[in-house]
C-alpha cells in the first residue's frame, strides 16, 4: 500500500488506521454539512425551519422544488445555462486543439505558446469593462454571440496551455505515416492526431463546461436581459422576491448545484485532471 | 515533421483561429482598460484624458484603503488556512487504500465544483441572524446575542472569508494528493528502515518533496483572492459600506453603480497588476527550493 510506514507495531498501525479514517470522515461530514443541510431545508416549509432547522424534512414538502422551477424559468434559463456552456465547449475545443497542434508539433519556438497562455494570468475583471462598453456601442450587449464570444475568449488561453501539452504527447511517426500515406495535413490532423488526443479534450471541455455553467460576473454585466438568463443569475435573483422564503431559496440552490455535482462525479478524472495540470510537478 | 513546417502558411491555418479570438477579447481589451484608465469616463461618451488623476484619487481615497486592507486579510487568512489544512489532509487521504481514496477525493471536492453563487447563497442561508443553523447553535448553547454576521461591519469580512476558505480547501487537497501520488515508493520504504515513524515521514519527506506544489497553491490562492468577487458580493454585496469589499467587488461598484467607468478601469488594472506580479513572484521564489 502506498506511503505505508512499516517501522510500527501492528497494533500502533491499526489504531492510527483507525484513527486516520475517523478524522477523515468527520473532516468529510463537515465539509458536506452546508450542502446537506440545504438538500434537507429544500425540503422543508418555512413552518418546518423555524421550529428546528436541523430536523429531517416532516412531511418532506415538495412544492419548494416545483414553485422554484416556475420562479427561476427553469426550461428558459436551465436551456439558456446549457447553450452558453456547450456552445463554448465546442469552438474551445475546436480552436484550441488546433493551436494546442500548432505549438507543439508545427512550430520551433515557445513563442506562441507563450504569449497564448499569458491570458491564463489575466483576470476576467479587467477584460470586462472595454468588452462591455465595446459591445453595447455595437449592440452586441445581451446577445448570445456576444457571451459566448467572451467565455471562448476568456478559455484559451487555458486550451491552449493543456492541449498543448497532449498534442506533444502524440508520436510524430504517426502523424508523418498519415502524411507519406497522402494525406494533407488537416486531414492528419482530423483523423490521426485528435482521437489520440481525447483524453486532453475530454479534460478540457469538462472544465469549461463547469466553469461556463457556475460563471456569475460575466452572465451578470452582460445578460441583464430576462430572455438570456442563466440559471446561475436566476437563482441568484430569487433573493430579492424570495428573500423570507428560505425553503425557497435552498431549492434554488439544490437546483443550482444539481448539474454541476452530476457531472462532476462522471467526469471526475477529467475534472481534476484539468485542475491539476501544471499546478503538480512531475 | 520538417515536411508539414517547410509550408509554414499551411500550418498558421491552425493558430489562426485561437489566435485572432484571442488579440480581440483579451489582448486588446487590456490595451483599452489601460487607457480608459487614464480617463474621466462614464461609459457612453467620449472619454476625457486624466492622466494619471484616477490613480491618485484611487489610492487616497480611504476607502480604497479599506478595500485593500480585506484583501491582503483574506489573502493571509486564505494562505495560512488552506495549504496546511489540504496538506495534511491530502496526506491523509494518501495513507488511505486507493478505493478510499477515491471517495474522499470526491467528497472533499465536491463544494470546489459547485457554483460559488451558491455556495454564497447557502452561506447566507447559515449565517442569517434569525433562523440559520449557526446562529441557532449559539443560542442554544446559551450564548445571550449571537453576532449578526452579515450586517455588523466588524465581523462581516469574516463572515464572507468563511465560504471563500471553505469552498477551494478541498482544490488543493487534491493538487496536493495528485503530487503525493507521484512520489516514487521507495522513498517510504526506506524511511521505515530507517525506523521513521508518521511525523518524521511528514515534515522530513513530504513537506519538501510538495514544496513546489505548495508555492503553486500559494500563487493560486493570491491570483484567486484578488479576483474574489461572488461570495463579498452575493452574500453582503460588499457592504455594509466596504466593509467586506475586496478590489473586485469595488470595482464592480464603482463601475456599474457609480457609473465612473476609468476609475473602474484603473482599479482593475490594479487587479491585473498585482494578480500577474504575484504568479511571477512566487515563481522565482518557487525555484530556490527546488532540489
Amino acid at each position: 500500500m502506498k506511503g505505508q510506514i512499516k517501522s510500527t507495531s501492528p497494533a500502533m498501525q491499526k489504531a492510527g488506521t483507525i484513527a486516520k479514517y475517523v478524522v477523515l470522515s468527520i473532516w468529510s461530514i463537515i465539509t458536506l454539512f452546508p450542502v446537506v443541510w440545504v438538500f434537507m431545508t429544500a425540503f422543508k416549509d418555512n413552518g418546518q425551519i423555524f421550529v428546528n432547522p436541523f430536523a429531517l424534512p416532516n412531511p418532506a414538502v415538495p412544492s419548494n422544488l416545483t414553485e422554484v422551477f416556475k420562479a427561476v424559468n427553469f426550461g428558459n434559463t436551465f436551456l439558456n445555462s446549457l447553450i452558453f456552456s456547450a456552445s463554448t465547449v465546442v469552438i474551445i475545443l475546436v480552436i484550441t486543439s488546433m493551436s494546442g497542434y500548432y505549438c507543439a508539433k508545427l512550430t520551433r519556438g515557445m513563442k506562441m505558446y507563450s504569449f497564448l497562455i499569458l491570458g491564463m494570468m489575466m483576470p476576467a475583471q479587467t477584460i470586462l469593462i472595454p468588452i462591455f462598453t465595446t459591445y453595447v456601442k455595437v449592440g452586441m450587449n445581451n446577445t448570445r454571440i456576444g457571451l459566448i464570444l467572451m467565455y471562448v475568449g476568456m478559455n484559451i488561453a487555458f486550451g491552449t496551455f493543456i492541449l498543448t501539452g497532449f498534442m506533444k504527447g502524440v508520436p510524430d511517426a504517426v502523424i508523418e505515416s498519415g502524411v507519406i500515406d497522402g494525406a494533407s495535413s488537416l486531414r492528419a490532423f482530423f483523423s490521426l492526431v485528435i482521437p489520440m488526443a481525447k483524453p486532453g479534450l475530454a479534460t478540457v471541455g469538462t472544465f469549461v463546461f463547469l466553469n461556463t455553467w457556475n460563471d456569475f460576473l460575466v452572465a451578470f454585466i452582460m445578460a441583464t436581459d430576462v430572455k438570456l438568463q442563466t440559471l446561475n443569475l436566476a437563482c441568484y435573483q430569487l433573493r430579492g422576491v424570495y428573500s423570507s422564503d428560505y425553503g425557497l431559496l435552498s431549492a434554488g440552490c439544490v437546483v443550482l448545484m444539481t448539474p454541476a455535482i452530476i457531472i462532476f462525479i462522471v467526469f471526475q478524472e477529467q475534472v481534476i485532471k484539468g485542475l491539476t495540470a501544471g499546478a503538480v510537478k512531475g | 515533421m520538417d515536411y508539414l513546417r517547410k509550408k509554414w502558411y499551411r500550418s498558421l491555418i491552425f493558430v489562426i483561429p485561437a489566435l485572432v479570438i484571442y488579440l480581440i477579447m483579451v489582448i486588446i481589451p487590456i490595451g483599452q482598460a489601460i487607457y480608459y484608465s487614464l480617463c474621466d469616463w462614464n461609459g457612453i461618451s467620449t472619454p476625457t484624458f486624466l492622466g494619471f488623476e484616477n490613480y491618485i484619487t484611487m489610492f487616497t481615497n480611504p476607502d480604497f484603503g479599506t478595500v485593500i486592507k480585506n484583501t491582503v486579510i483574506s489573502t493571509i487568512l486564505a494562505l495560512l488556512i488552506q495549504p496546511t489544512v489540504a496538506l495534511v489532509f491530502a496526506f491523509m487521504i494518501y495513507r488511505c487504500a486507493e478505493k478510499a481514496q477515491k471517495v474522499y477525493r470526491v467528497l472533499v471536492f465536491l463544494p470546489a465544483v459547485v457554483a460559488a453563487a451558491s455556495i454564497s447563497l447557502m452561506f447566507t442561508l447559515l449565517f442569517n441572524s434569525e433562523i440559520g443553523p449557526v446562529n441557532q447553535i449559539l443560542t442554544s448553547l446559551g450564548v445571550q446575542n449571537p453576532p449578526n454576521w452579515l450586517s455588523d461591519a466588524k465581523i462581516v469580512l469574516y463572515s464572507v472569508i468563511t465560504p471563500m476558505i471553505y469552498q477551494f480547501i478541498g482544490y488543493y487537497v487534491v493538487i496536493l494528493l495528485a503530487g503525493m501520488q507521484s512520489l516514487p515508493e521507495d522513498i517510504f520504504e526506506s524511511a521505515a528502515l530507517d525506523g521513521a515513524n508518521v511525523v518524521q515521514v511528514f515534515w522530513k519527506i513530504v513537506v519538501p518533496t510538495q514544496a513546489e506544489t505548495i508555492i503553486m497553491c500559494c500563487v493560486l490562492i493570491i491570483g484567486g483572492a484578488m479576483k474574489a468577487f461572488e461570495h463579498s458580493y452575493i452574500m453582503t454585496w460588499g457592504g455594509p459600506g466596504v466593509a467586506s469589499s475586496f478590489l473586485g467587488v469595488y470595482m464592480y461598484n464603482t463601475t456599474f453603480q457609480g457609473g465612473k467607468f476609468g476609475m473602474g478601469s484603473a482599479i482593475s488594472i490594479v487587479i491585473m497588476v498585482l494578480a500577474v506580479t504575484f504568479a511571477i513572484l512566487l515563481k522565482k521564489f518557487g525555484r530556490k527550493f527546488e532540489y
